[in-house]
Parts: C-alpha cells; sequence; structure tokens
C-alpha cells in the first residue's frame, strides 16, 4: 500500500495476514464498471436498432435535443472528473486531506451542478411535448440519459460519503480509489452517450 | 459501521451470538451458501411440483391433477414459464455457483472469508427478496407471468396480450434483483480468489472447481449487463407504456432476443462451468488419481468462456436474422463442442487406470458425464441451423436442453452435497439410501426424456396446453409417450423423499466424521468438519498442487496440499 | 517432413478459406420461409450491434488485465524472492 498520511491503510481484519498485491475494492469496483459498460452497451445497441427501422431520426414533430447546452453541461462533468483526478493526487500526498477535501467537494459540486442542469433540461423539454410515450425517440432519450442521471447520483453519495469518511480520516487509500473509479465511470461514459444521443 | 466480526473474537463470542445473527444476518461465507443452498432446494421441490402439475396436464388433458386440481390454459403457461425461470434462475444459479462458490471458496483457496463479507450478505438478501417476490406474482390478481421465462414481446410487453398485468412486471423484477445479487455475488468470488489466496496458493495450483466459478462469474458479469438493459425496457413498455418492443410505434420484438439471448447462452455456459468443476474434484478423488492434463482443462474452459460470447443467435434461427449471421453462429456453436468433449476426454482419461470407488458422489459425477453427453450431441442437431428449422420449439428441444440442465442443476448439485456434505455438516449422508437415490433418479430422468425425443422428433411442440385440438399430434403412440414422461417424472418426484429423508436424518443422526473423510488434497478438508467461523485454526500454506493422488514411493496414496514433504 | 507439414498447413487454410469465402455467398434457400430480413438497414444495425456486443467484453477483460499488469508491476516485491509466480494469475 502506498504510505500516505491522509488515509489510513486497509484495514487489517481477522488477524489473518493477507498481503493482496491488488487493490480490493478498486479490483471489485472495476469488475462492476466492465458489468455496467456492458450495460449501457446493451442500451446504446437497442438505440442504434430502433433507430434504423425509423423512416426519419429525429422523427419529424419531435422537439430537437439542447446540442450545444448539453456540450457545455458535458463540460461541467468532464471538469468534475479532472478535480476529482486532482482530489486523488492530494490525497496520495502527505498533509494533502484539506487539499483533498476541498478538491472532493469542488467535483461533487459540479457533477451535482451537472444533474441539476439536465434536470432543468428535461424540463423543458417535458414542456416541448418529448415524453417517454411520445415516441421511441422520446422513450430511448429519457431512458438513456435517464439511467446515465441515476448513476451519477448513485455516484454522488457515494462520492460524499467518501468525503466524510475522508473528513474524520477513517477512508482507505483503497475505498477512495474504489469511489473514484465509480465517478470515472460516469464521467467517461457520458461523452459517448452525447455522441450517439444527441449528435447521431 | 465496525469491521465485521473476525475470527478470534469469534472464539470468545460464538456462543453468545443469538440464532438471528448466526444464521439469519450472518456474514460467514459458509452460512451464506448454505442460505443459498437451502433456498435453492426450497425452490427446486417448488419447480418440481410445478412440472408435475404440467405434466398431469400433456399426459391426462383436462383432468382433474390431484394436490392441485383442474389446469386451465392460463395456469398451464404461468406454471411451464416459472416452472423453466425457477430452475434456472433460482435453483441452477443459486445452487451451485452462489452456494458451492460461497462455501467452497475460501475454504479451498485456504481463506477465513470472502474479502467483501457484508455485500456477500446483501448479495444474499436480495436473492431472498427476489424469490419472494417471484413466488407472490404467482398469487397475484391474474395470476403468475405466462409468457415462458424467455419472455418473448410482444407477448411479455403488454397485459392487452400476456393477461398478466402485476404477473408480468412483477416477475420481470424478481429476475434483475436475482442478476443484481449474482453480480455482487461474482465480484466477491473473482476479488476473493485473486486476492485472498493461502500462501503458496499459485494459479496453477488452485482447485479446478473454483477457477471454473471465477471463470463463470467473469462470463456472467460480461453478459448480464444487455440482458439488464432489455429487460429495464420490458418494464417500461409493461408499466410506463414505452414501445421498445412494439413494431407498431416503430419497435422491434426482435430486439428483446438480441439482447435476451446474448445472455441466455453464455448463462448456459456459466452453469455448466461449476458443474464441471465439482465433476473434476470428485472424479479425481474417487479414481485416486491425478486430474489427467489440469492445464488443458483449465485452458478448454475458457476457451468455452469466450466462445460462449458467439453462440447465442443459434436460439434466433428461426426468427428472421440475416442468414449469413445464422451459418456463422453455426460454425461457432458447432466449435464450442470441442473444448467440452476435450473435457470430458480428460475426465475419462482420468478415470483410466485409477482404482475406482463407486460411492455415490462418484456416482453421480460418472452420470453427469454420461447425461451431459447426450445432451451435447443432441445438441449439434439444434446448433445446426439447416435441422434446427425443423427441430425448432419442439419437444426435440426440450429433451435436448433438460439433458444439459439436469445433469447440471440436479445431478452435480447432488454430487457435491453428497461429496462435500461432512464438510458441511460433519455428518456422513447413509450410503444405502443414497445409491437407491440415485439409481431411481437417473432411471427416471432418461425415462422421462427420451420418450420427448421421440415426440418432438414426431413434430410435437411445446408449450401447447392441449394437443386434443391438434390431432396429428395426438395419435395414440404420442400420447403414450406423454403417459410414459408424466409417470417417470412422478417416480423421479417420489425418489427425491428418499433424498431428503436422508439428508435431513444425517444432519443430526448421522456418522459423525472427522476432517478429511474421503482422503482429499484440497485444503477444505484441512479444516474441522464442519469449519468454525474462520475456518482454520491456523492459516495453511500450500506445497502443491491439488490433485497429488497415488503419488509413488509415499506411504500414503494422497498428498494434502498444506503438508509440508 | 516440414514441406508435408507446410503443404498440409497450405491445404488445409485453403479449404478454410473456401469455406469462409462460400459463407459470404450463400443465400436464401427458396424453401426457407424465414431466413431473410424485411429490413437492410436493420439487418445492417443488427449486425453491427452482435459484433460490438460480442467484442467489448474481451476489450473489458484486456483492460482489467492491463490494469492488473500495472497494479502488480507497481506493488512489486522490492527484494526477496517471495511469491513470484503470482504474475501468472489473469
Amino acid at each position: 500500500m502506498r504510505s500516505s498520511a491522509v488515509l489510513t491503510a486497509a484495514p487489517a481484519r481477522s488477524g489473518i495476514a493477507r498481503a493482496p498485491r491488488i487493490r480490493t475494492a478498486v479490483l471489485g469496483m472495476l469488475i462492476f464498471v466492465g458489468a455496467e459498460v456492458m450495460f449501457f452497451a446493451g442500451l446504446v445497441s437497442a438505440f442504434v436498432i430502433a433507430r434504423s427501422h425509423a423512416l426519419g431520426w429525429p422523427p419529424p414533430g419531435q422537439p430537437r435535443l439542447p446540442i450545444a447546452a448539453t456540450a457545455l453541461n458535458t463540460l461541467v462533468l468532464l471538469a468534475s472528473g479532472g478535480v476529482l483526478l486532482s482530489a486523488g493526487r492530494a490525497a496520495a500526498t502527505a498533509f494533502g486531506r484539506r487539499r483533498a477535501l476541498r478538491r472532493l467537494t469542488a467535483a461533487v459540486t459540479l457533477g451535482a451542478l451537472f444533474v441539476a442542469i439536465q434536470g432543468v433540461e428535461w424540463a423543458r423539454l417535458l414542456a416541448f411535448g418529448l415524453t417517454m410515450r411520445s415516441s421511441q425517440y422520446g422513450s430511448f432519450f429519457y431512458l438513456i440519459v435517464g439511467v446515465h442521471a441515476a448513476h451519477a447520483v448513485a455516484a454522488i453519495a457515494a462520492l460524499l460519503h467518501a468525503r466524510t469518511r475522508l473528513a474524520l480520516g477513517t477512508l482507505s487509500a483503497d475505498a477512495f480509489a474504489a469511489v473514484r473509479v465509480l465517478w470515472y465511470f460516469v464521467v467517461g461514459v457520458w461523452p459517448a452517450l452525447y455522441v450517439v444521443v444527441y449528435l447521431a | 459501521m465496525s469491521l465485521p466480526a473476525t475470527a478470534h473474537d469469534v472464539g470468545l463470542s460464538h456462543e453468545a451470538r443469538s440464532f438471528w445473527s448466526r444464521y439469519v444476518f450472518s456474514t460467514d461465507h459458509k452460512v451464506i451458501g448454505l442460505q443459498y443452498m437451502f433456498t435453492g432446494m426450497v425452490m427446486a421441490l417448488i419447480g418440481g411440483f410445478m412440472a408435475y402439475v404440467f405434466r398431469m396436464q400433456l399426459a391426462f388433458p383436462d383432468q382433474v391433477v390431484p394436490l392441485y386440481g383442474l389446469v386451465t390454459a392460463r395456469e398451464y403457461n404461468a406454471l411451464v414459464t416459472n416452472h423453466g425461470s425457477i430452475m434456472i434462475f433460482w435453483v441452477a444459479m443459486p445452487v451451485l455457483i452462489a452456494g458451492l462458490g460461497n462455501f467452497l471458496i475460501p475454504l479451498m483457496i485456504g481463506c477465513d472469508d470472502m474479502v467483501f463479507p457484508r455485500l456477500n450478505r446483501l448479495s444474499y438478501q436480495i436473492f431472498f427478496v427476489s424469490a419472494v417476490i417471484l413466488l407472490l406474482s404467482l398469487a397475484a390478481p391474474g395470476g403468475g407471468f405466462g409468457g415462458a421465462w424467455t419472455a418473448y414481446p410482444p407477448l411479455s410487453a403488454s397485459a392487452q396480450y400476456n393477461h398478466t398485468p402485476w404477473g408480468a412486471p412483477l416477475w420481470l423484477l424478481a429476475v434483475a434483483l436475482e442478476f443484481v445479487a449474482f453480480l455482487l455475488g461474482g465480484i466477491n468470488f473473482t476479488v476473493t480468489v485473486m486476492n485472498a489466496r493461502a500462501p503458496g496458493m499459485t494459479a496453477m495450483r488452485i482447485p479446478i472447481v473454483v477457477w471454473m466459478i471465477v471463470i463463470a462469474s467473469l462470463v456472467f458479469m460480461a453478459s448480464v449487463g444487455p440482458l439488464v438493459a432489455g429487460a429495464v425496457m420490458l418494464l417500461l413498455d409493461q408499466v410506463v407504456g414505452t414501445r421498445f418492443y412494439d413494431p407498431k410505434a416503430g419497435g422491434d420484438p426482435l430486439l428483446w432476443q438480441h439482447l435476451f439471448w446474448f445472455f441466455g447462452h453464455p448463462e448456459v455456459y456459466v452453469v455448466l462451468l461449476p458443474a464441471t468443476g465439482v465433476v473434476a474434484e470428485i472424479i479425481t478423488v474417487f479414481a485416486r488419481k491425478k486430474l489427467f492434463a489440469y492445464k488443458t482443462i483449465l485452458g478448454t474452459s475458457i476457451a468455452t468462456g469466450i466462445i460462449s460470447f458467439f453462440v447465442w443467435a443459434h436460439h434466433q434461427f428461426v426468427a428472421g436474422i440475416d442468414p449469413r449471421m445464422a451459418h456463422l453462429f453455426t460454425i461457432t456453436t458447432l466449435l464450442i463442442s470441442i473444448p467440452l468433449a476435450e473435457m470430458m476426454f480428460a475426465f475419462i482419461a482420468t478415470l483410466y487406470g485409477g482404482s475406482i470407488e463407486l460411492a455415490t458422489p462418484m456416482l453421480w459425477a460418472l452420470a453427469f458425464i454420461a447425461e451431459f453427453l447426450i445432451g451435447g450431441v443432441t445438441g449439434i442437431f439444434l446448433g445446426a441451423n439447416a435441422t434446427d428449422i425443423y427441430f425448432h420449439d419442439t419437444y426435440f428441444v426440450v429433451a435436448h436442453f433438460h439433458y444439459t440442465f439436469f445433469p447440471i442443476a440436479i445431478i452435480a448439485t447432488f454430487a457435491a452435497i453428497t461429496y462435500w456434505f461432512p464438510k458441511m455438516f460433519g455428518r456422513r449422508l447413509n450410503e444405502t439410501l443414497g445409491q437407491w437415490h440415485f439409481w431411481g433418479t437417473i432411471v427416471s430422468f432418461n425415462a422421462i426424456f427420451i420418450p420427448l425425443f421421440l415426440t418432438g422428433a414426431a413434430g410435437q411442440h411445446r408449450r401447447i396446453y392441449s394437443y386434443e385440438s391438434f390431432p396429428q399430434l395426438s395419435t395414440p403412440w404420442l400420447n403414450q409417450l406423454a403417459v410414459l414422461a408424466t409417470v417417470a417424472l412422478i417416480v423421479l418426484l417420489i425418489f427425491q423423499v428418499i433424498f431428503l429423508a436422508n439428508f435431513f436424518w444425517s444432519m443430526r443422526r448421522g456418522e459423525p466424521v472427522g476432517a478429511n473423510p474421503w482422503n482429499a488434497n484440497t485444503l477444505e478438508w484441512s479444516a474441522p468438519s464442519p469449519p468454525p467461523h474462520g475456518n482454520f485454526a491456523t492459516m495453511p500454506t500450500v506445497y502443491r498442487g491439488p490433485y497429488e493422488y497415488g503419488v509413488p514411493d509415499r506411504e500414503l496414496d494422497y498428498w494434502p496440499q498444506h503438508v509440508p514433504s | 517432413m516440414s514441406g508435408g507439414g507446410w503443404r498440409r498447413r497450405r491445404v488445409g487454410s485453403l479449404v478454410v478459406a473456401t469455406g469462409l469465402a462460400m459463407l459470404g455467398a450463400s443465400a436464401t434457400a427458396v424453401a426457407c420461409p424465414v431466413c431473410f430480413v424485411a429490413d437492410e438497414r436493420a439487418r445492417q444495425s443488427f449486425l453491427a450491434t452482435a459484433v460490438g456486443l460480442s467484442a467489448l467484453p474481451f476489450l473489458l477483460f484486456a483492460g482489467i488485465a492491463y490494469w492488473l499488469r500495472r497494479e502488480l508491476a507497481r506493488t512489486a516485491p522490492r527484494a526477496g524472492p517471495a511469491a513470484d509466480d503470482d504474475a501468472s494469475v489473469r
């Protein structure tokens, strides 16, 4: 394990010397993220197939998606990922807890801002008449973007939990890295979804 | 939250813990494994009873079924659907992967518990909730879901067609929760095996069954995502009123098959691999001979896992897919029989020249090889698109996959239970009753499904409530075969009473055994039977591979992994 | 010996190549009522997503394997011969 003044070492359990050379929580999270990638790949496949059946895409009479506003929002999310990256770096250095805490807070705020802006866009689209039942277009939009938003909210909750424990000094380096992996996944999958759902 | 109980303080607090914290909310991998196993056993009884009811309807149409009553067409559909779902998702998966994986992996790799014990407990709790939801769906208004375990839309997508406004969503919810449970379990298995092995337990010294459970978990986790995506869309179709699978609204019913079978066929290998792993463990112990070609078996199971991602469209040969794609999937489907055949040959080579002892676990293991081969060979006709177009959705298919799933979910499970029972409960099962149960089950199993190959080849379609409306399919000969299969099923179910009696009697009254009743090498037999919380008094160190039987120049014919040379 | 092996291999690969070429040229049987797709664009998207979905798991496995390699290199024991077999873990 990396020596660090900020994060605790992995808790010793059971009095049995386990010396894993692979970080346990990170490996678990990576496998979970792999399953999630397949989940999103399934949604995107469905979207591609449904689009190929349509005569026009987006279907006539349906509102257009806010491409430019969402592009800006994508930048917000990417910024959040970048800030979290630096929070991880800060936590790995000695005496970096306060800096790590500040950056973690900034990353969570940016992530929450992304979700909020998405929510505002949804409200506007609903007002324009794009609903889950109005067309395949609407169904897939709310399905894919909604599922991503649900992941973002869950990951933000995990980040907040990690923040509390970091403030208390009970966060292990392994657990923090695992939560970061989850957020990087939420950040990393979004540009792909943006291209598929908004641009294509 | 406090850290999970440690092996050391358990010694102090073990007696003080209540029944609830010891058996219901335990984080101990063995307790969770047994919870999965017992839940699976209860579900197997329910699924078996369903099979009895609908087989009675097929053999004696429109007559009152004893213990059930008159079967309506809608009930018949619900019974068939839930029999299939239960046997695959609530019997094969929990017993073979979750149950055995939980019980065996930490013991076999020499570790005190899973790396994520609380995640493990959560996994069982989610699984339990999913089982309850499934059973509740049968009592829901409109009855249980009746759209077959594959749940093809548009039938499954709208209550307008399936007439089960509650049954269908509840069924789907139960399946989805079940997947979440196994996702958590699978992550746990993989990480545990990678990170928590005893010193000296190198990759090539891991018992083959552990390897197979890990490979199966990885295949499961890589394939389940698209199905969950499809299931979310199906649930939205049912509940919210989207029309993802409705061709009228620009949706596509084939899309479901696309996503479902992407998971559905790897799933077959997900349950098959642990079963073959169990067989590998047992035949080496009872042949007293080193497992033939450990690395080849490992390689073939990895190859099976890889190819299993490329075979799924063979379920769609008649669904209107691109014929060129059908040809490719025919080839991959036939290819996947090569690693499996190689594995079976390695097992037979292990038996060759061994001093074979036909104890009950060994009988089950040998029966697995024999019966699974029938399943594999009949699968070739279904994997080839030319013949599949004729056989599709006939009882030939039903007989084929029962010849694969019955060996997997029932025969291998009995092999595992009879073999590891002494480790689980510290007592021995009754051998005479075990042999009676074995022969009764195997003979009646063949008597059920050989007739179904014939009715299928004669053109009888599955999922038909009564053949009386199809005169060409209800000839006296076909009806006699249906009666034969049904009588054999009843015999099979009666023989399970012997097993249950033997199991529960031996659990309390069986002959007590020591740590290693079978003189086996793997690490679980170095722990006391049953192992305490924390498993090992002192953590073992591993010095050699798991299959050193009959080593020349040694007094004992076995050489446990933890014994220094 | 080696010449014969070479010739056998060449014949073998010729057989495989011919087989694959014949696959590409395979046509729908007239008697087969289900061997067609009404919508050409849908056929292509089914094919593309089938390829994509089938390939993705292996990219993921490769990614995790790469991460494992890096992780093992990072935590490689500085001294002592202990546990070097672990590098062969998949």
